[in-house]
């Protein structure tokens, strides 16, 4: 295990990375909306407690998409009230909920596409595992554009014997 | 069944407010609020933030009184802001409350402080096993209840600093280590793994710097969240310091000692002798506080000084106790 750490592969960061989180930064400190980040954090809070915890639906996580896409074209409406360089906890809230807005997308399609149930994933339109199509581990990517396309990767078997869940 | 009701109150809240990159002074911000019997001092913090400015600032993290960043000053109380119940701060303070940073002096931005002088000290009394620990032992190193019981909880401490900016000779003293560090320099001269002979300890008896400086005030037993009563630690140091040995003839244990030995002649506290024996021929510059004293009858002549009842009694109990040298 620990040594399979040493085979991973990191992209290099570039310029562009930097850029990028430079622009993010100024954006949150200098636009000028009528939206706070904390209205909108509890609205994505309590939509995803409702439509995405363990226990889901397809039609749930359709209305949890639905209100993530909203929330991300709200998002560019924000405004803060802190311009300060100095422990400035209204920057990193605003930065930490941009992120939460990201990953609660790429938990939903990928819920949504998982038409099974396994583990703490728990569809309540297909409540059993389903091994012959979705024995495999979900890969998520996020285009410019705030798209997700998903792809999927074996499991490395051999550690545990598959077999069905009976407690 | 037994019944729970939740039942609100309105509380004005005066809190510090100060930005250290754009204010020259600071100010205080009036907030009004309906309080739940629920809430705890951090619920405050954040509703200041989240629901009427989002550029009120203070630390927080774990919000279970286990990081130790949010201790701040209710009604110049020190407080654990995670910790502390409101409708118990309200039955001790009443509706009128202020927030205000651990230390003001230190204030970087609203709650949030400057908490450097607080790490260099827990730094400087080396804070860590020392020990010359083989790098492939056979076997654990067994502490057994008995032992780990010596350390008195001083390992439970969170490092909120709440005892290190309650101590008023923090406040006055640069040098001195203060309560917290004072309490982590006991956990490790009380573990048995322990292996710092007199390196730790020597450090204990400098002065200015060192434990003979605590005023025995306990602000800081009472600041603590944790019940780590730091105090009962500084004194167990001064107890090590006799017990090994260490505690040469200074003005500050020579003031321990008249202590012990004032009882031990008369049962109570002879003040002007103790005075004398601390510091000897430099007592000189104590005479204008001497006659005052002596005015209001706080010290008498050596020769018209008291004896306690039962002094027999006490002698014995005093030799009975005492099991350092000196």
């Amino acid at each position: 295990m620990v040594s399979e750490i040493d085979n991973i592969e990191l992209r290099v960061a570039t310029k562009e990375d930097a850029k990028n989180a430079q622009a993010e930064i100024d954006f949150i400190l200098n636009n000028n909306g009528d939206e706070t980040v904390t209205g909108l954090r509890d609205e994505l809070q309590q939509c995803m407690t409702d439509n995405a915890g363990a226990f889901r639906t397809g039609e749930s996580l359709e209305i949890a998409i639905a209100k993530v896409k909203e929330l991300h074209k709200r998002f560019k409406n924000i405004r803060i009230k802190d311009k300060s360089k100095l422990f400035n906890t209204e920057l990193q809230e605003a930065i930490e909920f941009g992120h939460m807005l990201d990953y609660s997308a790429f938990i939903v399609e990928s819920a949504i596409a998982r038409k099974e149930s396994r583990g703490a994933h728990y569809r309540e339109d297909f409540e059993s595992r389903d091994d012959e199509n979705f024995l495999k581990h979900t890969m998520a990517y996020m285009d410019d554009k705030g798209d997700i396309r998903l792809d999927y990767m074996a499991v490395k078997l051999g550690k545990h014997e598959l077999k069905p869940r009976t407690y | 069944m037994s019944t729970h009701n939740i039942n609100t109150q309105k509380v004005n809240f005066k809190v510090f407010r100060f930005n250290a990159d754009v204010d020259y002074l600071p100010y205080y911000e009036d907030y009004t609020m309906e309080v739940t019997s629920e809430e705890v001092v951090l619920d405050i913090l954040n509703r200041i933030k989240w629901d009427l400015d989002g550029s009120f600032s203070y630390r927080r993290s774990c919000r279970h009184g286990i990081c130790g960043a949010c201790a701040i000053k209710l009604n110049g109380r020190a407080t654990l802001a995670c910790k502390e119940n409101m409708n118990d701060m309200i039955k001790l303070f009443g509706n009128d409350i202020t927030l205000e940073p651990l230390s003001i002096k230190r204030a970087v931005k609203d709650m949030i402080i400057d908490k450097a002088d607080f790490w260099q000290k827990h730094d400087a009394v080396k804070p860590y096993l020392i020990s010359d620990i083989d790098e492939y032992p056979e076997h654990e190193h067994l502490v057994s209840p008995k032992q780990a019981e010596e350390l008195d909880d001083a390992d439970l401490c969170i490092q909120c600093g709440a005892c290190h900016y309650a101590c008023p000779v923090v406040e006055i003293n640069d040098e001195f280590f203060g309560p917290a560090a004072f309490a982590k320099a006991y956990r490790f001269e009380a573990d048995v793994r322990d292996e710092a002979g007199t390196e730790r300890l020597t450090e204990m008896h400098k002065e200015a710097q060192g434990v003979w400086d605590c005023v025995k005030c306990f602000e800081c037993a009472e600041a603590c969240p944790k019940d780590i009563n730091p105090i009962g630690k500084i004194t167990k140091l001064h107890l090590m310091l006799f017990d090994k040995g260490l505690a040469t003839s200074t003005v500050a244990s020579r003031h321990a000692v008249g202590f012990k030995n004032s009882i031990a002649k008369h049962g109570m506290l002879d003040e002007g002798t103790l005075v004398l024996y601390s510091e000897g021929p430099s007592i000189i510059k104590h005479i204008p506080v001497a006659l005052q004293m002596f005015r209001k009858g706080k010290i008498v002549l050596p020769w018209n000084m008291p004896k306690s009842d039962n002094l027999d009694e006490i002698q014995k109990l005093v030799k009975s106790s005492s099991t350092a040298k000196f």
